[in-house]
């Protein structure tokens, strides 16, 4: 068993800001009617966005089915590691690309006499997307295609069992739609507190933790809700097993 | 050395793994082994504890309380997992996966589940007691802020102390109605 250690968390680190300085206050007023400078977006407004959000993602996870849903939510999250942790590595990556689009250009596909002195004219301009300041557009951007993308080729080979709507009834299907929902409420609080996290850098918020939307989710939830989201799952699976294929359980 | 939290959380992974190699259909069938030993720790409450330290007492055996009903608890969690792991246990018929990538999800995820049973509680009983490893020097006090946090998400932690045995007896209920007409 090993030693415990008591940790200090760690500092949060500042998100880059979407119209780039230091993080205002809060960022709301710009968008009061009556000009004043009031209050930055309270926690249950957030909430509602939030929310919102996930709502919708949850009626498109619905009509898609569970084994279209997983995609999204796989490229989510790794998109959200990625931009959120590694976005420096990200910026160079791009760099790279807009570099060889550039030599592309450049040369119109005739081969350079001396590669390496058109590789560094090409890479002289400064790079279009800021690691810093006004990095938050780019990220937001950048996250949306790839949820996107996810979308698009989980359309292409998920392959769902769906019948159309009118057979809902049907236990499978009905199981079916429901874990798609669930895992597009998931997509939508990953999408939201991606978002929302860039627009509203000073509302602090995160995916997990006592700053995350999740914690008043889970609390409101409770062990019930908990338990009965588990029997989704395992009902669905359960579903999902043939009486024919290739390997049989049981027999 | 090594924060108790991330040894826990390893544990949990491995089950995850197992579940990955065991698949679905029958690592649902140890979830039923494992929700039954939740509802029997559950409604043993303190007794179990009560009665390794009354055996540790008659053995004469001279170990510390705490580490003695650690250890009560932690020999009925492990004979459960025995039960669960070795020779025949319950399975879910049918062919597997449905497809390659949600099937291996679904393993992962009932396997993680399983986990999150066994080595929930086994965690929870751990904090509850204080540690009692670390009369045995292999671990040292205080447990870090993240475990704190992580050991209120254990199973017996969330299931509400009023209707906590009914809630898990439903579940149980549920698994065994999915396997009887499945």
């Amino acid at each position: 068993m090993g030693q415990s250690i008591s940790r200090q968390p760690a500092p949060r680190r500042p998100l880059p800001l979407l119209r780039g300085g230091p993080a205002p206050a809060a960022p709301w007023p710009a968008w009061a009617h009556d000009g004043t400078a009031g209050a930055g977006p309270s926690t249950p407004q957030l909430e509602a966005l939030g929310f919102l959000g996930m709502g919708l993602f949850a009626v498109v996870g619905f009509t898609r089915g569970a084994r279209r849903e997983w995609l999204p939510l796989l490229v989510a999250l790794c998109a959200f590691v990625g931009i959120n942790n590694h976005w420096p590595a990200v910026v160079r990556a791009l760099h790279t690309v807009q570099r060889l689009f550039q030599l592309i250009l450049k040369e119109r596909g005739a081969p350079a006499q001396d590669q390496a002195a058109a590789w560094s004219a090409a890479s002289a301009p400064a790079g279009m997307v800021p690691i810093d300041q006004g990095a938050a557009v780019w990220q937001i951007g950048l996250f949306a295609a790839s949820v996107l993308a996810g979308y698009l080729v989980s359309q292409r080979i998920g392959r769902s069992q769906l019948a159309g709507m009118v057979t809902l009834a049907r236990l499978p299907d009905l199981v079916d739609r429901l874990v798609g929902a669930v895992l597009g409420a998931a997509t939508g609080y990953v999408a939201g507190t991606f978002t929302l996290a860039r627009l509203f850098p000073a509302a602090g918020i995160d995916l997990t933790g006592a700053q995350s939307f999740a914690h008043g989710y889970i609390d409101r939830l409770g062990a019930p809700g908990f338990f009965a989201l588990v029997a989704l799952f395992i009902l669905f699976g359960v579903l999902g097993l043939g009486s024919r294929g290739k390997q049989v359980y049981g027999s | 050395m090594i924060p108790v939290e991330v040894v826990f959380c390893f544990l949990i992974g491995v089950f995850g793994l197992i579940g990955t190699g065991r698949k679905f259909p029958v690592e649902l069938g140890a979830t039923i082994g494992f929700t039954a030993m939740l509802l029997s720790l559950l409604l043993a409450g303190d007794r179990l504890s009560r009665l390794s330290s009354r055996a540790a007492d008659a053995a004469g055996l001279g170990l510390e309380e705490s580490l003695v009903r650690w250890l009560g608890i932690s020999l009925f969690i492990g004979l459960w997992v025995g039960f669960m792991y070795v020779g025949q246990t319950l399975t879910f018929t049918g062919t597997w996966p449905p497809s390659r990538i949600v099937g291996t999800l679904l393993d992962a995820a009932v396997g993680l589940f399983n986990g999150w049973l066994v080595i929930g509680s086994w965690w929870h009983y751990s904090h509850a007691l204080g540690y009692p490893l670390r009369h045995l020097g292999w671990f040292e006090p205080p447990v870090s802020a993240t475990a704190e946090s992580l050991v209120s998400l254990t199973p017996p932690a969330i299931v509400p102390e009023g209707h906590g045995v009914l809630l898990v007896t439903a579940f149980l209920v549920f698994l065994l109605a999915l396997r009887v007409f499945r």
